[in-house]
């Protein structure tokens, strides 16, 4: 079924979609099927994203499927249902997030730009986990999905201003804990 | 917003390649003249420009786990449909027994008199006094 979409157009497809969840509405399994298998793939990855965990990334994906479904009489839009899938699973990474433990101090990695990348990857990685859930998330969707400003507003139900003021704060805290980890070494 | 504010954006928008003609000029303007524009531009690319190679793969597509999750998911909305007619039965039962019970109690009349039968007489209709009895018999 997902390959007949390859030859519909956006508006086709967002008809169709639009069809399928009227049909989970009706609580039809086939339907219910069809929409997991069509947003599953992106959920995980946009959850192991912000979470940095693969395996915690698809409870989340389950636990928003399982919320997205249960409360799809507050969908008022049937075409909106992927972005409200993904708000969902962006909202029950952050709770996630504020939930577990502060990390501890980066240990110092030496001159970072000399390091491999596989080294300057682990780097990265444990950078993002300094920042808070609010900060992490914002960049995560704007620097890896690509989001714009106004996407990344929606998604995190907040203010474009608020998006950009905590994109420029958590660019300048991650530059600032790359620099110190790097001991400015570019 | 501030100049430093400012200057974050318009990197950003050219990372992104979100800039206007004229916001992609001030930006080569900048890095042309500006050294401290260009080694902050520097840091940012050694830096935040490393996140996106961290990005996940999309995991591969998986038919067993979409019906384990759709399982799951059926399950919850029954779970939710139950939770929404629970207390809605049971309202509706307690609301029934009360009803009924309330007829009852306005129903019962405690002071109420015998029925006056005035001359009446009781009369005994049993067929079991006609069978004959022992003596009758002639034993």
């Amino acid at each position: 079924m997902i390959h007949q979409e390859v030859s519909l157009n956006r508006n086709e497809m967002a008809a169709l979609e639009r069809a399928w969840v009227a049909r989970c509405r009706q609580g039809d399994k086939q339907a219910i099927e069809f929409l997991i298998a069509k947003h599953r793939q992106r959920l995980v990855r946009i959850s192991a994203n912000i979470l940095r965990d693969q395996h915690e990334a698809e409870d989340v994906t389950q636990e928003a499927f399982l919320k997205g479904f249960r409360e799809i009489h507050r969908l008022r839009d049937d075409r909106a249902f992927s972005g409200y899938l993904y708000k969902i699973a962006v909202r029950l990474c952050m709770d996630r997030l504020r939930s577990r433990k502060p990390e501890g101090e980066i240990p110092d990695q030496g001159d970072g730009s000399n390091g491999s990348k596989i080294e300057t990857k682990i780097l990265v990685e444990r950078l993002l986990q300094q920042l808070t859930p609010d900060l992490r998330t914002t960049l995560v969707l704007r620097e890896m999905e690509q989001l714009s400003y106004d996407e990344v507003a929606d998604v995190m139900n907040v203010p474009v201003g608020t998006v950009r003021s905590r994109l420029h704060t958590a660019r300048a805290r991650f530059r600032e804990i790359w620099l110190e980890a790097t001991e400015g070494g570019l | 917003m501030s100049r430093e504010s400012r200057r974050d954006l318009l990197i950003d928008k050219v990372r992104h390649g979100e800039a206007s003609r004229s916001e992609q000029a001030k930006f080569d303007r900048l890095m042309a003249n500006d050294p401290h524009f260009r080694q902050h531009v520097k840091e940012i690319e050694a830096s935040v420009g490393e996140i996106p190679h961290l990005s996940f793969a999309e995991v591969a597509p998986n038919q067993e786990r979409v019906e384990s999750i759709g399982r799951i998911v059926r399950i919850g909305i029954q779970q939710k449909r139950m939770e929404y007619w629970s207390p809605i039965l049971v309202g509706a039962i307690t609301a029934a027994v009360g009803f009924f019970a309330l007829l009852q109690v306005l129903a019962y009349q405690p002071d109420s008199q015998p029925v006056n039968l005035g001359n009446a007489k009781a009369e005994l209709t049993d067929e079991a006094n006609r069978l004959p009895t022992y003596s009758e018999t002639g034993r």
